[in-house]
């Protein structure tokens, strides 16, 4: 049962070539390339849609939802109402399913 | 290594002349920090920038320079705005913060009016360019679309360089500090995973371990950081289920393996595969506290391969955590976990040979904590105090609760496993730190910190009881009836008390090069109440690291660090040196009434006092490009070397060489028989070894005990992080792993390889179990529009493990009667001289989206593992010449199957998150 890792080699060595090439096609790195930086890109004005698309995948986490809003919903109602169940039935099987050691 | 050639070696050695990293990882949070200019370039002092996430907004001020900066960041999506009267105010979304990380996000003002936002769709630099680190993460996004078994403590095998839990060629078993949010939940007894977590609880996982700074201590692998979700201002929620039963499983067994290994010819088969996750975070009251909550309740009915058909494992778990900010400037949370982890069906002996009534039942609840205090004093000063721990027991007790039985002649047990065996866990640490930015002779990140640790340790092992042994009895049949019987157990207690000081900086030295000195201390002692302190080292372990940010522009980094990273706190390293350890008595059984005829005492071992405490040096380099915006391609080298193997000695033991058949060959082969064993069998010292003379009873040497082992390797890591609805990894890694010490398990410390040459010397130097000369993985996720449906992959191909053939030896003949049957088994070819087949397994996953507006969507997905039903064997029946089963007629011959990978699954969920 030696090794025979042939194909792998073969199939390494190509992704290998395929990353260094694709590291070579990329933009090259010169000091005062900043079209490839994104952290000091140009500012750019932007129309609202394109914006609003381009952003969408990029917003931040926040959220400004009322507690007590959130629940009088539907949405919130179906929330507490699984919930409920899902914490019930692990509460449930806690109990249930126990293998409890005789030591203990 | 043949295709990493010493040039290459040396050219990647020359870039990483120094090690270390940057100084916030352990806060488990990030730092944004960046300049903002005007049109013209100058910088802009005295601008409002405010940072919004998750948990609310925050806002500083510009100094002199123009410069902002946001420490402890809690990990997230955030977005920074910057205004100044008589600017048009400017934001950009999408900043990703990862633990450890720093984020450098600089802002340009045009002058204008208010009226006007410039907004920058930015996407998170993906290389770092101060720290000397590299870490692999993976996604809340990877997480959630890969086709990965939900078996979290196993996410980050799909890592670069992490195959079978051994991670740049470390031992696979105790060798990783397994961080959940900070608390260590490792066993504090030999550094093995032992809290079990829900896969859906997590946010984040990262490895550390590649110019790791000084804040990260007590591996000799790898650091997995697993962060958990939080609440925010939003509310959030997962409803999700996945399952499986027999139908869904597949065959995977061949002909050719059913028939040279019977035991195989039934897979393992899921009966039924139930795993549900109810979790919801969000406000109690907005921007200052929040709450998250998790209830999963897990089962895994199986038929195991071999002859158990029932194994029955139910784990329901409850998550809470409560973060309260009562000011910008604090935040506070406490979590705590419970766990109550169940087994009925677990094999109490071999797999191949256990039997229904060869298995226990396993109750092992659990609880885990963490209360902190963070606190910013200013942009430039914070502190952190976090108090974690956890509690558990892990207890076996036999199916049949009646003395266990093994048959001499048939190699068969019977009747019962006969043993119980309970284990109680607990560690309680503390840790401290603060972090302050500098700006004296360049800038600074500094960070200090102290941690203190304390665990213990109890473990307890005994025989089923009967009318003549109440104390509890195992026995031996030879030909069905018994011939001996043996009493033994033990009850032992073990402290590990561990204090920890680091200082860490990190140093920009000019614009592009950042130096990252640092250096950690662990004072580590092991105790037992009896015997007091037993085992203690003191272990200074000095980092230096560089990166250089080659163009100024932050999308090439060139870095490399010089590390030392001692492993963790664990008992094994010196449980034998206390007590609570019953004598082994051997009973003639053949008459009326049992006769004893032996008793063995156990050795209290002693432990040399300047022991060192085992270690592993570290030498690497790398280079990381971004591509674009959100790819970044790195290539690394990486050697490493372990230190002060711990390990047990006789010191005045004498071996006379003899010769024996190797059935292998059919050669002579040398081993070696204990001369001296009355004298010296209670005579045991825990020492590092290296350098250990074995004797023959004339005083003449046979052979010195060199324990080491060696990892190099090159890895090229492709990735895409989410963005235009696709993300992804792929990487290849080249290594070698070489040693006279396995890395399959905890034998760096606790096994008792060195206590005769018969281990020590024979055969020993090779390559390890877990040397993976070859390894590629892809890893990617692809949403298809208009239908909606994400389709994700993930693809390694592989090399096999390695194995060597072994052979047991009579006791009679190696001087060893009533010792392990471990001492008698020794190499009879070079260590790791074969290697089972190949790895290449696909699994998918696909699940169609339904969207419902913003984040809410429900999805229905169907998960097939291992896709293509490959039958690779992952391990092979490595005993000369053979080994016999239960219930197969003819034994299993040396050379064929021992384990094959997972037959095809398919699991079908559906969820619901918002």
């Amino acid at each position: 049962m030696k090794c025979s890792s042939g194909p792998i080699r073969k199939a390494c060595a190509t992704a290998i070539a395929l990353m260094v090439g694709v590291m070579c096609v990329a933009s090259p790195c010169r000091a005062d390339d900043s079209a490839t930086d994104s952290a000091r890109r140009s500012i750019t004005h932007l129309s609202p849609k394109t914006l609003a698309l381009l952003t969408q995948p990029a917003q931040p986490d926040s959220g400004t939802a009322d507690s007590a809003a959130f629940f009088k919903t539907k949405k919130g109602i179906a929330v507490l109402a699984l919930l409920g169940a899902g914490f019930g039935y692990t509460l449930y099987s806690k109990s249930h399913d126990r293998v409890l050691s005789p030591v203990r | 290594m043949r295709y990493l050639t010493k040039s290459m070696i040396v050219a990647l050695l020359l870039l990483a002349p120094a090690a270390i990293t940057d100084a916030r990882a352990q806060t488990f949070s990030g730092t944004v920090t960046g300049t903002v200019r005007d049109d013209q370039g100058g910088v802009l002092p005295g601008v409002s920038v405010t940072l919004t996430g998750r948990t609310g907004s925050k806002t500083m001020t510009t100094d002199t320079t123009g410069v902002y900066r946001f420490p402890a960041v809690e990990p997230g999506t955030y977005e920074v705005s910057a205004d100044l009267s008589g600017f048009k105010p400017s934001r950009q979304g999408g900043i990703d913060v990862t633990v450890g990380s720093s984020l450098n996000v600089d802002l340009t003002l045009h002058v204008g009016g208010l009226s006007e936002t410039v907004s920058v769709v930015g996407e998170t630099p993906v290389v770092d360019t101060k720290s000397s680190a590299t870490q692999t993460e993976v996604s809340q996004d990877l997480l959630y679309n890969a086709p990965i078994t939900r078996t979290a403590i196993n996410i980050f095998n799909v890592m670069p360089g992490a195959n079978s839990n051994s991670v740049y060629g470390g031992e696979a078993s105790s060798a990783n500090a397994l961080l959940i949010d900070g608390v260590d939940t490792r066993d504090p007894e030999s550094g093995t995973a032992w809290t079990f977590y829900n896969y859906n609880m997590v946010q984040e996982v990262q490895i550390q371990g590649l110019g790791a700074p000084a804040e990260y201590g007590g591996f000799t692998g790898a650091v997995v950081n697993t962060i958990t979700k939080s609440g925010g201002n939003r509310y959030a929620g997962l409803f999700d289920f996945i399952g499986s039963n027999s139908t869904l499983n597949s065959n995977n067994i061949t002909p050719e393996i059913a028939s040279t290994n019977p035991s195989l010819a039934s897979p393992g088969i899921t009966k039924k595969y139930a795993d549900f996750t109810t979790q919801l975070g969000g406000p109690i009251k907005a921007d200052k506290l929040f709450f998250f909550l998790s209830a999963q309740r897990f089962q895994l009915d199986s038929d195991p391969s071999g002859p158990v058909t029932n194994n029955h494992q139910v784990s329901p778990r409850f998550n809470a955590k409560l973060t309260w900010q009562p000011s910008p400037n604090d935040n506070y949370m406490v979590s705590l976990q419970y766990d109550g982890y169940n087994i009925i069906g677990r094999a109490g002996v071999s797999a191949l040979l256990a039997t229904d009534a060869l298995t226990n039942r396993e109750d092992a609840p659990e609880f885990v904590w963490l209360g902190q205090w963070r606190h910013i004093f200013s942009s430039q000063t914070f502190a952190e105090v976090k108090y974690t721990g956890w509690l558990g027991y892990y207890d076996l007790n036999p199916e049949v609760n009646k003395p266990g039985h093994f048959d001499g002649d048939s190699g068969l047990y019977s009747v019962s496993q006969g043993w119980h065996y309970y284990a109680d866990r607990n560690r309680d640490q503390v840790n401290a730190s603060i972090s302050h930015y500098a700006d004296k002779f360049g800038k600074h990140e500094l960070k200090f910190g102290a941690e203190y640790e304390h665990s213990k340790v109890r473990n307890r092992y005994g025989y089923a009881s009967n009318a003549n042994f109440p104390q509890g009895v195992y026995y031996y049949d030879y030909g069905g009836a018994p011939y001996q019987a043996y009493t033994y157990g033990y009850d032992i207690t073990a402290t590990n008390n561990r204090t920890t000081l680091f200082a860490q900086d990190s140093w920009k030295v000019g614009d592009r090069f950042t130096l990252n000195p640092g250096f950690r201390l662990d004072m580590i002692r092991g105790s037992n109440p009896t015997v007091g302190t037993v085992y203690s080292t003191n272990n200074p372990a000095p980092r230096i690291g560089f990166a250089w940010d080659v163009t100024g522009t932050y999308n090439t980094v060139v870095k490399g660090a010089y590390s030392q990273y001692y492993e963790g706190a664990m008992a094994s390293v010196f449980e034998r040196a206390v007590p609570g350890v019953l004598p082994k008595v051997t009973y003639d059984v053949t008459g009326s009434q049992p006769v004893a005829i032996d008793t063995i005492s156990p050795p209290l071992y002693k432990v040399d006092p300047n022991v060192k405490h085992p270690r592993v040096d570290e030498v690497y380099g790398a280079v990381e490009r971004a591509l674009g915006g959100s790819m970044r391609l790195t290539f690394t080298g990486i050697y490493r070397e372990n230190k002060n193997f711990v390990n047990s000695i006789s010191p005045n033991a004498t071996w006379s060489p003899i010769t024996v058949t190797n059935d292998l060959t059919g050669g002579p082969l040398t081993l070696y028989k204990w001369a001296n064993r009355a004298a010296t069998q209670s005579d045991y010292l825990i020492t590092n070894v290296a350098g250990y003379q074995y004797r023959d009873p004339n005083g003449n040497p046979i052979g010195t005990a060199d324990p080491f082992r060696k990892y190099k390797a090159f890895m090229a890591v492709l990735n895409k992080r989410l963005s235009h609805r696709w993300s992804g990894q792929v990487s290849y890694v080249l290594s070698q792993a070489t040693g006279s010490v396995d890395n399959t398990s905890d034998a760096q410390v606790s096994s008792n390889q060195f206590a005769t040459p018969v281990l020590a010397l024979v055969n020993v130097d090779g390559t390890l179990t877990n040397d993976r000369t070859h390894e590629f993985k892809v890893l990617g996720s692809y949403t298809i529009p208009v239908i909606e449906v994400a389709a994700n992959a993930y693809w390694h191909m592989i090399s096999g493990r390695t194995f060597t053939p072994f052979e047991q030896y009579s006791s009679s003949v190696l001087g060893l009667s009533g010792q392990s049957s471990t001492y008698r088994r020794p190499l009879l070819e070079a260590r790791g001289s074969e290697r089972t087949p190949p790895e290449r397994i696909l699994d998918l996953s696909f699940e169609k989206i339904f969207p419902m507006g913003g984040r809410n969507r429900l999805g229905v997905y169907a998960q097939v593992l291992n896709a293509l039903n490959a039958s690779t064997i992952t391990a092979a029946q490595n005993r000369v010449p053979n080994v016999s089963i239960g219930g197969v007629p003819n034994p299993v011959l040396y050379g064929v199957a021992g384990t094959v990978f997972a037959a095809r699954q398919v699991n079908l969920g559906a969820r619901w998150s918002f």
